[in-house]
């Protein structure tokens, strides 16, 4: 059904004839008008052609009766008044008198003609002759010379005359030929140039169609619902898609008022519009506006108008293109809700500071929470505040140094915090933001990247937690330990010494189960300075206090020294070292008494968990990047639900392993805390019954490994001698009992 | 820099038992006469009569604590030179070298295993009568 419906349907507007059309019609009236002028010529030239040969006919038949005038006269002068035959003859006189009036209507009939004019001439000579010879002598020799003169004249008067015919009717017929000819011409033309002008337009018309076809098409498949309104409102034609977003059918719409699918509150409005804009006073909804419309079953549709303003035979015409905006309308509030939702989350999260940037990091969102945390408020920073500007200089600075030589490429400005985040990872680190009155805050800060719906990176969010509070429980806590393991330190240190003394003998000789006695008593004041010493150790190291003194080892001379400082105690425990070589030296930049202290833990570990007569394997490889230095036993293994706090602090996998084999259940972690400084990695491989691999990664620097022999150029500096740490905290122990 | 044989060594240690254990591991040989005092003060002030040729300086005490004392006892007559060998647990990064730079020629961990300590300090003393420092 062709429902682009409409009420009544107008003719198809005519345009106007293209050039082209409009040339050839005008060629073809233009020849058409030539032909008839041209044929119009032609009859005027033919009847003047008859008009020519009839006054020629004329002359011949007055010639003729001049000639029997004057046969007539002579005849009366012969006879005496009768001439001879039956006809009755007039006399002379009249004779001559006709003769005289026919040569005079000759002369005038033959005014053009010069050389007709001067044989009259000669003619009247000889009528008035005979006129004289009337009174004179009749007859005889002069009459018939006279007569003979006439005849003579008058026979070449009509000779000329009949030459005259000849030649005109010739002329006349070749000129009618010639006229034929162009009016036939032209017409010909003329048909052709019309009869192309018709074809032409018959296909713009056949064309118009079409485009009119497909015009009307698109309005029906349009998903847009389109109306066309005369100057009150009446709907004059409405497409198919009226019927998805209003419940009619089209052709239901004709004729009624567009009010029908409005709310009722709003058609005064509209009405006041299609009113104002009817006499030029407002555009009426351009470039269009979102409202509601009534749906034919009574519920409000979301619409977006636009209307345009035309005529159509010089009647105002608007034609409406309505949307259903529904959906998007749906979506603005479900969006609106989220947003509030969020605002809601922005504002109650007081106690963390949240702080949206764009890519150049300037800030675009300001919490309360950050309000409250560093003193600003959100229209003092939103827009054109960088959000570096709340961080420790001096910290952005360091830290973009470190992350420049990290990268080998220049890093400032918001790149130093967010390189991690602009990655797409999140990033969480601890950072100093600077309060406006200047008070420093350590915060915790997680940066998360925020992308836009395409989705491309947009910008940052940074969630800052407050944790000087916990910082501040951290410096009691550290200060606790340090303060008890220093306390613990000074009797201990007494109580080991006073029995050594005595063992020593430095108060006399003593009795063997005193002696026994006095050996257990020092045996568990070792053990507890080991554990007061690793205390403070991991609490220094994790608090970063600890300086590395870092230079480039050969990893074999680690091996050695770490063997070396165990293989006595390993030999107490009935347990051999064996070293698989790597064969080639490989240098890499750590703190040797540190690196020692973690394979001292690991071989002391590894030892008391062999079965005795076993051995521990060492051996180290070099991969690209890497140097590992593997410490394998061919213990119990390490029991799977265990993996998880291996390296925990105080973590032990059976709880009375702590008694029977010793240690402090901290060397794994201190171990690890080491290797992880270092830049590496502290990882195992175990199977229940078959023992257990500890594997240290250390990251190689660059040329580092020697070739298969010779020694490699000291490129990287020189070990730097002793560490700057606690002698007393075991950062090497030769000689001493590991502590795992 | 001295190079006769050890004899007198001020000891300065502020906990009690420290004190006698220390005292009676340097006494054991019958090599060394030890005057062991509780305090920086007690030290600055016995310290004269004494003439210590070395003397062992807890370096965390109550008071004066072991630099302050190590000033007060070269400011004295006599003592300008004296040999001073800090005894300390508490020992932060970065402050070995700081111990030397106050004067001290050696450093002696604690715990200290007292059968040695005679023989530590001894070596001490040898190292810093020929110029060395001990750390």
């Amino acid at each position: 059904m062709p429902s682009w419906s409409s009420s009544p349907r107008p003719s198809a507007p005519r345009h106007a004839l293209p050039d082209l059309q409009l040339v050839l019609f005008g060629s073809g009236l233009a020849l058409l008008i030539a032909g008839a002028v041209a044929s119009f010529v032609a009859r005027t030239w033919l009847l003047e052609a008859v008009e020519q040969v009839e006054q020629t006919h004329q002359i011949l038949a007055i010639v003729e009766e001049l000639r029997e005038n004057i046969s007539d006269a002579a005849a009366m002068f012969r006879l005496g008044g009768r001439g001879p035959g039956a006809r009755p003859r007039p006399s002379k006189r009249r004779a001559l008198g006709d003769a005289q009036r026919e040569l005079d209507i000759l002369e005038t009939l033959t005014r053009e003609d010069a050389s007709q004019q001067a044989r009259l001439r000669k003619i009247r000579p000889v009528l008035d002759r005979m006129q004289a010879l009337e009174q004179k002598e009749a007859g005889g020799e002069l009459l018939v010379e006279l007569l003979y003169e006439a005849h003579q004249w008058l026979g070449e008067i009509a000779d000329r005359e009949r030459r005259l015919l000849a030649g005109k009717s010739a002329e006349s017929m070749q000129r009618n030929a010639r006229l034929n000819q162009i009016v036939v011409a032209t017409g010909f033309l003329a048909i052709l140039l019309l009869a192309a002008a018709i074809v032409r337009l018959r296909r713009e018309d056949a064309a118009r169609q079409q485009a009119q076809r497909i015009a009307e098409s698109i309005l029906e498949t349009a998903p847009n619902a389109i109306v066309s309104l005369d100057g009150e409102g009446t709907i004059l034609r409405a497409n198919r898609a009226v019927e998805k977003i209003f419940g009619y059918r089209p052709e239901e719409l004709l004729g009624r008022n567009v009010t029908m699918i409005m709310p009722p509150w709003s058609r005064e409005e509209h009405e006041g519009q299609l009113a104002g804009t009817l006499v030029g006073e407002s555009t009426f909804l351009d470039p269009g506006m979102e409202l509601d419309g009534l749906h034919r079953d009574g519920h409000l549709v979301a619409i977006h108008l636009a209307v345009g303003k035309s005529s159509e035979e010089g009647n105002p015409r608007f034609i409406g293109m309505i949307t259903d905006i529904s959906d998007r309308r749906r979506a603005e509030e479900v969006l609106a809700e989220t947003l509030s939702r969020l605002q809601g989350v922005l504002d109650g999260a007081t106690d963390v500071a949240i702080i949206a940037t764009d890519l150049d990091g300037r800030v675009t969102l300001f919490s309360r929470g950050a309000e409250r945390m560093l003193g600003y408020s959100a229209s003092e920073v939103m827009g054109d505040e960088m959000v570096v500007r709340f961080h420790l200089r001096t910290e952005v600075a360091d830290r973009g140094q470190a992350l420049s030589l990290e990268l080998g490429r220049p890093v400032q400005g918001i790149a130093v915090l967010v390189e991690k985040a602009s990655r797409g990872e999140p990033d969480e680190r601890t950072w100093t933001y600077v309060h406006k009155d200047g008070s420093m805050i350590p915060v915790i800060l997680v940066l998360t990247p925020l992308y836009d719906a395409r989705p491309l990176l947009c910008g940052f969010l940074a969630v800052a937690l407050d944790i000087s509070g916990q910082k501040q429980a951290e410096r009691l806590k550290d200060e606790f330990v340090s303060i008890v393991s220093h306390e613990l330190r000074t009797p201990l240190t007494s109580i080991k010494a006073s029995l050594e003394l005595l063992t020593g003998g430095l108060a006399g000789p003593i009795p063997p189960k005193a002696a026994s006695l006095i050996e257990i008593a020092h045996r568990n004041a070792e053990r507890l300075i080991l554990l007061v010493n690793d205390i403070l150790d991991i609490r220094k190291i994790e608090a970063g206090e600890v300086r590395f003194s870092l230079g480039a080892v050969d990893v074999r001379e680690i091996v050695a020294q770490a063997v070396e400082a165990n293989l006595a105690y390993a030999s107490q425990l009935g347990v051999r070292i064996v070293v698989h070589d790597a064969g080639r030296p490989a240098r890499v930049r750590v703190d040797l008494a540190r690196m020692v202290q973690v394979l001292t833990n690991l071989f002391s570990n590894a030892a008391k968990y062999s079965p005795e007569g076993d051995a521990i394997e060492v051996s180290t490889t070099v991969t690209a990047g890497h140097v590992a230095i593997d410490v394998k036993d061919h213990g119990p293994g390490i029991p799977e639900e265990f993996h998880p706090r291996l390296f925990q602090k105080f973590a032990q996998a059976d709880g009375t392993d702590n008694r029977r084999r010793g240690g402090t259940g901290l060397g794994l972690a201190i171990a690890k805390a080491i290797v992880e400084k270092h830049g590496g990695r502290l990882t195992f491989e175990t199977a229940p019954g078959r023992g257990t691999t500890f594997r240290v990664e250390i990251p190689l620097p660059d040329d580092s490994v020697g070739p298969e022999t010779g020694e490699l150029a000291e490129a990287i500096g020189q070990n730097s001698g002793p560490t700057a740490d606690d002698p007393g905290s075991g950062a090497a122990r030769p000689g001493k009992e590991g502590t795992a | 820099m001295t190079s006769k044989t050890l004899e007198r060594v001020l000891l300065v240690e502020d906990d009690p038992d420290i004190r006698t254990v220390a005292g009676l591991a340097l006494e054991a040989s019958g090599r060394l006469t030890i005057l062991a005092c509780e305090s920086g003060e007690e030290a600055v002030r016995r310290a004269p009569g004494f003439a210590p040729q070395l003397v062992l300086l807890d370096y965390m005490m109550p008071g004066m604590d072991g630099p302050a004392t190590l000033s007060a006892l070269r400011a004295l007559p006599g003592l300008e030179k004296v040999p001073v060998v800090f005894m300390t647990a508490k020992v932060q990064s970065g402050e070995t070298s700081r111990y030397f730079q106050l004067g001290a020629v050696g450093l002696i961990p604690k715990p200290f295993s007292p059968l040695a300590l005679e023989e530590t300090v001894l070596d001490i003393w040898r190292r810093a009568a020929s110029g060395q420092v001990v750390g």
